[in-house]
Formats: C-alpha cells, sequence, structure tokens
C-alpha cells in the first residue's frame, strides 16, 4: 500500500522530470561526453585535448573573467537596491499599486527594451547593469513586500516592545523571515542575467564589446562556428562554479529559515 | 508605532525618483512611436503636431506590413500551447513534490535548480542532436517541447505554492480521496495564484524567445517576431514594438491586480 501511494506520487512528478531529462539532463551528460572528443560528429577519444585548447584560449578567459564579474555586480546590486527599498517602503495599498506598475520592465521584450536605451550612450558594461536593474528591481520589491505582509505583525510588536530599532527589526527579523524569498530571489536572478544576452545580442550583435563579451556570447559563437567539442568542454568548465554557487546557496541559512 | 514607519516624504522622494528611472524609457518610446514616418519640417505649430502627434507609424504596422503580422501569429503559435503545456506539467509536478517528504523534495528541486542556472546557449548543440533524431528539428514543436520542460518553471512555481498546509491534502486522504481528486478539487484551486503570477511571468518570458527559434526552427516563414526585431536590428518601427509589447503588458497588469485583489492585499 505503502509503495502504491508512493508511486502514485510520482506519477504527477514523472512527465515534468521525464521532459526536464530528455531535453536537459541527456544533453548535458552528452556534452560531458562529447567535451572528452577529438572529433565532430563521431566519438573519438582525444583526452584533454579540448579543455587543454580551452584554457589556452584569450576568448574563453575572457569570457568566463567577465560573466562572473558582471554576475557579481548584476546579483549584488540588484539585491541592495531590492532591500534598500523594501526597508523603507511601507506595504501599503498605493505604494504597492506603483510597485506593481514599476515591476512591467520585467516583462517587456528585449526589443523595446533595446529601443528604450537606443540614443544612451554608456558604458556597454554599466549599460548592461542598468538595463538589468531598470527590468527586475520592481519586481523584487514587489515580491519581498507581498511576502512581507505574510508576516505575523505580533512579532515586530514584541520586537518593538524590546525597544528594538527599526534596522535591527528589519536586519533581525524581516530579512530572516524573508530570506528563502531571497534566496529564491538570488538564484532567480543567476537564470534572469543569462538571458541579458537577449539585450546584449541586440544591443551589439554577436560580437559584443570585450567588456561585455560573457559565456552566452562565447557559447553562441562557436555554435553558429560549428565548435562543438570546444563547446562542450566550456559548458562543462561553466557547470563547476554553477554547481559550487548553488549549493552554497541552497546551504546558506537553511536552519534559520522560518517558513 | 508611528516612529516605526518611514516618514511619508522619504518613501514618496524614493518612489518618484525610482518611478522616473522605471517610467522614462517607457514613455521616450511611447512618444517616438507617434513621430511620423516621413520626416516634414515643423515649420509651424500644425506641422509640428503633424510631425510629433502622427498615428502613421501605427498605421504601417498595422495595414502595410504583412511580414510583421505572419511573425506576430508565429509568436503565438510558439507562446500559447508552451504556456498550456509548461503549466499542466509543472502544476502536476509541483503538487507530486509538495507530497514527497522534504528530503526528496530537496533534492530534486537543488537538480532542477543547477539545469535552470545553467546558461541556454550552453545546451543548443545536444539539444538540436536530440531534437534531430527525434525528426523535430526545423518544426515549432522543438521549441514548444523544449521551451515547456525549462527546468526554471518547477523550480519558480514551487516556491511560489509552497504555503499549501500539507494537512489540507492528508485530511481529503482521510476522507477517501484519491490522488487526482485531490490534485483536480484541491490543489489546483490552491495553486490558482501562484499559476496565475507564473503564466504571466512564463508568458512574457516566451513572448521575447529569441535563441531558442532561431537555431531549432531555422525557416523564416516560422520565425517570432522577437526574431524579426533581432534580424532587422533597428529599423522595425517604435510603433511595431509597442504594438508587441502591448499584451503581455496588459495580461501583467490584470493578472496582478487580480492576484492582489483576491489575496486581499490590503496594506
Amino acid at each position: 500500500m505503502g509503495y502504491w501511494r508512493k508511486a502514485k506520487k510520482l506519477f504527477f512528478v514523472l512527465p515534468s522530470m521525464a521532459g526536464t531529462i530528455l531535453f536537459y539532463l541527456f544533453p548535458l551528460c552528452y556534452c560531458f561526453l562529447y567535451a572528452f572528443s577529438r572529433t565532430p560528429g563521431r566519438f573519438t577519444l582525444g583526452g584533454l585535448e579540448n579543455y587543454n585548447s580551452l584554457f589556452h584560449s584569450d576568448s574563453f578567459r575572457l569570457a568566463l573573467g567577465n560573466t562572473w564579474l558582471m554576475m557579481a555586480a548584476c546579483v549584488g546590486s540588484l539585491a541592495v537596491l531590492s532591500l534598500f527599498f523594501v526597508y523603507i517602503l511601507d506595504a501599503s495599498k498605493g505604494v504597492l499599486g506603483v510597485l506593481v506598475v514599476l515591476s512591467m520592465p520585467m516583462l517587456l521584450p528585449a526589443t523595446l527594451i533595446t529601443r528604450c536605451m537606443e540614443g544612451v550612450e554608456l558604458a556597454p558594461r554599466l549599460m548592461l547593469l542598468l538595463i538589468y536593474l531598470w527590468k527586475y528591481t520592481g519586481f523584487h520589491v514587489l515580491l519581498l513586500k507581498m511576502m512581507e505582509l505574510t508576516m505575523s505583525p505580533e512579532w515586530i510588536e514584541a520586537a518593538v516592545l524590546e525597544h528594538a530599532r527599526k534596522w535591527q527589526v528589519f536586519c533581525k527579523i524581516k530579512c530572516w523571515y524573508l530570506w528563502p524569498y531571497i534566496r529564491f530571489l538570488l538564484i532567480f536572478d543567476g537564470i534572469c542575467f543569462f538571458r541579458l544576452f537577449r539585450e546584449s545580442y541586440l544591443l551589439y550583435g554577436e560580437y559584443p564589446p570585450d567588456e561585455v563579451y560573457v559565456v552566452s556570447n562565447f557559447f553562441f559563437n562557436n555554435f553558429q562556428n560549428l565548435n562543438y567539442q570546444r563547446l562542450s568542454a566550456a559548458a562543462i568548465a561553466a557547470l563547476i562554479p554553477v554547481l559550487i554557487l548553488n549549493g552554497l546557496l541552497l546551504k546558506v541559512g537553511r536552519k534559520h529559515e522560518m517558513v | 508605532m508611528r516612529w516605526y514607519r518611514t516618514p511619508r516624504a522619504v518613501q514618496r522622494g524614493a518612489l518618484i525618483l525610482f518611478g522616473g528611472f522605471v517610467m522614462a524609457p517607457l514613455v521616450w518610446v511611447l512618444l517616438r512611436s507617434f513621430e511620423n514616418p516621413v520626416p516634414y519640417k515643423a515649420e509651424n505649430f500644425f506641422m509640428f503636431l503633424y510631425r510629433y502627434l502622427s498615428p502613421g507609424q501605427y498605421i504601417d504596422v498595422l495595414f502595410h506590413n504583412l511580414e510583421y503580422w505572419i511573425s506576430y501569429w508565429n509568436t503565438l503559435f510558439l507562446t500559447v500551447p508552451t504556456l498550456l503545456l509548461a503549466m499542466f506539467l509543472v502544476s502536476l509536478a509541483a503538487y507530486g513534490l509538495t507530497t514527497m517528504g522534504d528530503k526528496a523534495q530537496n533534492r530534486i528541486l537543488a537538480g532542477y535548480a543547477v539545469l535552470a542556472l545553467l546558461p541556454m546557449q550552453m545546451l543548443l548543440v545536444p539539444q538540436l542532436i536530440a531534437l534531430s533524431n527525434m525528426h523535430l528539428r526545423g518544426s515549432r514543436l522543438a521549441v514548444i517541447l523544449i521551451g515547456s520542460f525549462t527546468p526554471w518553471h518547477l523550480f519558480f512555481l514551487h516556491r511560489l505554492c509552497r504555503r499549501v498546509p500539507d494537512s489540507v491534502f492528508e485530511m481529503a486522504r482521510i476522507e477517501g480521496a484519491g490522488e487526482l481528486t485531490i490534485f483536480c478539487r484541491i490543489a489546483l484551486p490552491q495553486m490558482r495564484m501562484g499559476l496565475l503570477v507564473f503564466g504571466i511571468i512564463v508568458s512574457a518570458d516566451l513572448w521575447g524567445m529569441v535563441e531558442e527559434p532561431l537555431v531549432y526552427i531555422q525557416d523564416i516563414t516560422k520565425y517570432p517576431l522577437s526574431v524579426l526585431f533581432a534580424k532587422a536590428r533597428g529599423e522595425l518601427s517604435y510603433a511595431g514594438a509597442v504594438l508587441f509589447s502591448l499584451p503581455v503588458v496588459v495580461l501583467f497588469l490584470n493578472g496582478i491586480w487580480g492576484v492582489m485583489e483576491k489575496e486581499g492585499i490590503q496594506g
């Protein structure tokens, strides 16, 4: 009976899991295998040749360095800016209404966004950072404010009775209450950062300036040049930091989670 | 508790600054979309109006641009089925996950999070090979399938729907309800708001997709409008960009107000 019930529960997850395995996990394993191949098309063992050429490639090193630098700048500044607005804004109906309107850019197609930025002369890195903040800050503040409303007001009242200051209430109660959502948003921001490729592609084309040449550009260009083994090796090399980052995000603060 | 609130002037100032930062580019594009496509000299007031307040770009796009409309339909053919399939699959999976133990749930979600964090360009080659083996390369179904199984969907919806208490499902089981009944009668209505937010965000993401159709379809007659814009790079009108974004904006504003009203968010 127990097994049957478990199997029935698994039945709900199975369709989504099957598709994800087929279209995402298998391709990733294929990448892993292909990264060690010498020839495109048919597999012939080439050892670490592809990795060797990859790490000697200036474009890959540039792309990897730029990716982590820009990702840290984008995700970090977005988190700080969102928390700043969460701190100073009250969750009144009017404020939430304004935040709804201000979270609209997140949904706008890259086409319109690049049109909006036409004629703006900025350094490429700053331009992409601004687009990123412009797109996602409103949505982040809105989501965190809506989640803040589900928090019990008694906690804050108790803290006030203990003479806690506003920043203490924010740092020691609200932030911990919101931590699962902040963590979720940090992972979501990482996903969104790689989606910034669309705007970069529309603004600067296939070969953007060196400062904003990230791994997405590297992958896309190698794909277009049919350099599949190199692409696979690069995919595996980029996977390791993603795994570490993800592991860290999922572990940090789990002990103190309130929801 | 009054000391606890930020002074109203500070809040207003912050909102005005933030609002200006967000809205200024949008207003600029909206104004430019009313610029006459023929650059007349604005010698007097009426000529000025004719130059800067003309529906010319909209008329061009709406009535004289067949390619725009074909691509618009292509966008719909790709977005609607992908969205529906994704919502169906993800709601099933999110319910399945919530009924599992915490350990299994966290492991599966961690796996999904890793896959979600990978840049999509990374998997282009193996996905293309997989699709070719399934004889789907060049068809819309390729984009629909890849889009529906995107790993971040489950990760996202699960977080939105996590608040549904497990005891509700357990009560129904004790009353003799089957899993499918619980899913349809209890889980789905409880997930309604989460699904709505999910639908809005995913539809916006799909509406603007560029790389997937470019790589998997490889047929100019089936490309969505976002690819057309990418290929035209600045040659399509501002009105075209505004009209393209309009459905997503309307859906978002309508949907999110609905969520706020139904959740009883009063502030």
